[in-house]
């Protein structure tokens, strides 16, 4: 991970884009999105997941269920909600778009 | 050896050593502190607890039931800092750079920091150690400076340090050890805080619906203080500790109480040496009526006087200290023995007629002893 503070501010903007990337694809506990970004630009941990998730879950753009574990506790799994697939696909477009100008402005 | 704590994460009960209690609690009240805004703050607590619960799961078995301080320091570690749902999602760059230093102001602002002496690691009295915490430098680096200290100022500056021992509380509980570092405290308040945002009723639905799933998990955290073998009759937690400020004063005034019995000690058996010598007491001479053996009742008499208010304080001040006086009480004898010896020596050599007095006590004793031994040979 690049520890220049300058990155860290468009890490932190994206970090909310890539949870509904992740948890768009299946339902998910804590543990399955910090493992899916263990090793990436965007590897994040447990103080920082659960204050955002629980924050997207009151903009209702995730929501959880319990299930019961093999092992321990019940755990939280997590889902996207129709506004939250609304803002995936707006996201995807807007990346998209960024993209577009970046590569426009090198040329 | 260390004492074990148990604590309850989320409804579990695990078993930590104090060090890495500590650590959990600075952890998890900084983390209520910065969440004490979050609608979500008891939801979130109990996530996280949950998080190092099971991360602690996974060092402990195999013969381990104990999580020690460096294991705690490394779940901590991977847990990272909590940083609130406002701040991770800070799109616009100001918001970003802010973001760094929006918890370390937090951090500063919360929870009174206080002077305590720090007996784990300490050197005499853990007076450097705990002006380290404060400070928040190295222990090291303040008894080098206190050394260097010592050594220019030709041993006198040893003073601040005793008084220092004797006035500063020493910092035996875990909230006591963490106000020594500043970190915050105030669990209880936060707690009763993010209790009003349940007032959102559709908060409160779903909360209802949760409840119900997990209603046995869900506990905020609320440690359990276990002990290590402290005696058959040692209960220091059934005796409420005292305020800072009471222990405070009761250091300021032992001492001072410690000099003041001392000084009158010396003074009375001064007055007495020079009434049965001279006759007279510090130079002023009895009226003719009055026996000398009334005069040396009359000094005792005054001597108990002053010195039983003066112990009654002394006893009031040990049990404003609170459990763990006895190393006070040792060290206040050994403060009043230094200050008899003090006086004493100050008497002999400034007052005229002690020392001569004590030398013709000597030999007097001595004469009599003599006498009774030559009686007792005699008889036999």
């Amino acid at each position: 991970m690049r520890s220049d503070v300058k990155f860290l501010p468009i890490r932190k903007g994206l970090l909310e884009f890539l949870l509904l990337k992740i948890i768009s694809a299946d339902k998910v506990y804590v543990a399955d999105i910090l493992g899916r970004l263990e090793g990436t630009e965007f590897t994040t941990q447990e103080g920082t997941l659960y204050p955002l998730l629980s924050k997207m879950r009151r903009e209702n753009l995730v929501d959880y269920e319990w299930q019961e574990s093999e092992a321990g506790p019940p755990r939280k799994y997590y889902r996207l909600t129709a506004k939250g697939r609304t803002q995936l696909t707006e996201l995807n477009d807007y990346w998209r778009e960024i993209n577009r100008t970046i590569q426009q402005l090198e040329r | 050896m260390n004492k074990v704590t148990t604590v309850n994460l989320n409804g579990r009960a695990y078993q930590v050593e104090e060090q890495a209690y500590d650590a959990l609690r600075a952890y998890l009240d900084q983390a209520a502190n910065l969440l004490a805004d979050d609608p979500d703050c008891l939801e979130i607590m109990a996530d996280l607890e949950q998080a190092i619960g099971d991360k602690g799961s996974r060092c402990l078995g195999a013969g381990r039931n104990v999580l020690g301080e460096a294991e705690m320091k490394r779940i901590l570690e991977e847990m990272g800092p909590v940083e609130t749902g406002a701040e991770a999602s800070g799109a616009t760059p100001a918001a970003g750079a802010n973001a760094g230093s929006a918890p370390a102001a937090a951090r500063e602002t919360s929870g009174p920091k206080r002077l305590y002496l720090i007996k784990e690691g300490a050197m005499i009295a853990g007076v450097c150690n705990g002006l380290a915490a404060y400070f928040n430098v190295d222990p090291t680096i303040v008894r080098l400076i206190f050394v260097a200290l010592l050594i220019l100022s030709t041993g006198f500056f040893a003073i601040a340090y005793l008084v220092l021992m004797f006035i500063v509380p020493t910092a035996k509980t875990a909230e006591e050890r963490a106000a020594a570092r500043g970190l915050p405290f105030n669990a209880q308040e936060l707690v009763e805080q993010a209790k009003r945002h349940y007032s959102d009723i559709k908060e409160k639905h779903r909360r209802w619906r949760d409840n119900r799933r997990r209603d046995k998990e869900r506990t905020f955290w609320r440690p359990k203080e276990r002990h290590g073998y402290e005696g058959p009759h040692s209960h220091p937690f059934d005796r409420p500790q005292s305020g800072y400020g009471a222990r405070v004063a009761a250091g300021i005034v032992l001492p001072l109480i410690g000099a003041i019995s001392a000084l009158l000690t010396v003074a009375s058996v001064i007055a007495l040496a020079s009434l049965l010598t001279t006759g007279e007491i510090l130079g002023w001479s009895l009226p003719g009526d009055v026996p000398p053996w009334a005069a040396v009742v009359a000094v005792v008499a005054v001597y108990a006087m002053v010195i039983l208010p003066l112990r009654a304080v002394r006893y009031a001040s040990y049990e404003a200290l609170g459990p763990g006086r006895g190393w006070f009480v040792f060290w206040d004898g050994v403060l009043w023995l230094a200050l008899v010896v003090l006086a004493w020596w100050f008497a002999a050599n400034y007052v005229p007629g002690v020392d001569d007095f004590f030398r013709d006590l000597f030999h007097d004793w001595r004469d009599v002893t003599f006498d009774v031994a030559r009686t007792i040979a005699a008889a036999g």
